[in-house]
């Protein structure tokens, strides 16, 4: 019993559902609903998507104000390649089509646009403006 | 047995050359990891070849690194690690090297490699490749090995990896490196100077706003001293130089600071590869003259 016990301990912690580099590649990035788009007079995009004020910045703000600021209006100005590939997001294609779509416009190696394209997924993953299929 | 070779030789192949050692490999083995002495090739499917390298001081002998290996391993892999004869087209073709084969296999993975060592050069050499369901690198690794070299010839080292090609002269040590999304970097010294490689991608959006001298000016800022000239060199080459302060106080403060006295950089666009080549030279003595010019002329994106 005790030994079992210690066995659990040095069990390795599962790690919980995070797709493998082929998997996550497979999937199929959606856009949210609520972001709304706006272009500039660069052509660059600005998404505007709604974001909730974190607990302790809620009290604050009701101390502060006494009313609550539940949740607000955030903005995210994309560059170039941002607004690139935030175009590329049609809601059909892969990861994986989107890399691909991205490397053959910018003459990119595959791994290169891959770093790319999915470093800049993660962040509007982080932010909540996509989700993936 | 057919059938594997003309898959093997269907394939199309590569140079891969870096810090002394150069070998070639099928087009999709990509690096996925570097380092210094270290290489790790991979495809989709995982993990398929392995280079470590290191100069050896001292007296060396195989078995002992056989040994340290296969203590380096966790059990189970250690279980399954052995010393195995060398195939015969693996020992046709390093038959310039002491070596010693090895073999392991796990539920899902074996691998056969070689610890190898040149007499010549001082080099020992850790080789291995993996082979998983879906995957045949041992096919190709008689290539891979034929192909192998360990030696630095001539005055000039290779170096080809990922997109980017280039010969640097032998004196000049690897310092350090970067490979990022969209930036590369190799930076090489000799003591006395610094050398640094560096590319930049995609170029069409990068020179939107001002080409060379604007991307210049907003990524490195080398134009922004006083001092610095600018020359254009083409339509589609740059090039900025910084020598040392002409009164005797700045000189001083300048030594004082151990500042580089001279520097120089070449930046050029790849119009076709769309790409942005860079190379600088930091150093207290001017370049000597035709060494950038011999650089700037091997560099290129491939």
């Amino acid at each position: 019993m005790g030994s079992a016990k210690r066995m659990r301990r040095f069990k390795t912690k599962n790690k919980g559902g995070i797709p493998s580099r082929v998997e996550a590649l497979e999937c199929t990035p959606v856009k949210n609903d609520r972001v709304e788009e706006s272009r500039l007079e660069n052509g660059e995009l600005q998404l505007s998507y709604p974001a909730t004020s974190r607990p302790w910045l809620g009290g604050f703000f009701r101390r502060l104000e006494r009313k609550s600021k539940g949740t607000y209006l955030k903005k995210l100005q994309l560059d170039a390649l941002g607004t690139e590939v935030w175009e590329l997001l049609d809601g059909g294609s892969r990861v994986r089509d989107v890399i691909r779509q991205f490397a053959a416009r910018h003459r990119l190696q595959q791994r290169e646009a891959e770093l790319a394209v999915t470093r800049f997924l993660r962040e509007l993953g982080k932010r909540g403006l996509i989700g993936l299929r | 047995m057919v059938d594997r070779f003309k898959y093997a030789e269907s394939l199309k192949w590569r140079q891969i050359a870096w810090n002394g050692v150069r070998f070639d490999t099928p087009m999709d083995w990509e690096i996925g990891k570097i380092g210094h002495r270290y290489l790790l090739l991979e495809t989709p499917g995982g993990p398929v070849m392995e280079v470590k390298w290191a100069p050896v001081k001292g007296k060396f002998s195989l078995r002992t690194q056989f040994k340290h290996l296969a203590a380096a391993q966790g059990r189970q892999l250690r279980r399954g690690l052995r010393e195995e004869k060398l195939p015969a087209e693996w020992a046709r073709v390093i038959d310039g090297y002491d070596s010693l084969g090895f073999a392991w296999q796990t539920d899902s993975i074996c691998g056969r490699g070689a610890v190898l060592y040149c007499r010549g050069c001082r080099k020992a050499v850790l080789v291995q490749f993996f082979e998983t369901t879906g995957q045949r690198p041992f096919t190709q690794a008689g290539r891979v090995l034929a192909s192998f070299e360990d030696h630095t010839e001539g005055r000039k080292t290779l170096w080809s990896v990922f997109d980017i090609y280039a010969e640097v002269p032998a004196a000049y040590h690897l310092k350090r490196f970067r490979f990022e999304a969209g930036a590369y970097e190799l930076s090489f010294t000799n003591r006395q100077s610094q050398l640094t490689l560096q590319r930049w991608g995609p170029a069409a959006v990068l020179l939107k706003d001002g080409g060379l001298e604007g991307f210049e000016q907003r990524c490195l800022g080398l134009s922004a001293k006083r001092s610095v000239t600018f020359k254009k060199r083409s339509p589609l080459t740059v090039e900025l130089e910084d020598g040392p302060p002409s009164g005797l106080f700045p000189r001083l403060y300048r030594r004082l600071q151990r500042y580089p006295f001279y520097r120089c950089l070449r930046l050029w666009y790849e119009v076709d590869k769309n790409r942005i080549l860079g190379v600088r030279y930091e150093g207290r003595q001017p370049i000597e003259a035709g060494v950038l010019d011999g650089i700037c002329k091997t560099y290129a994106t491939v």
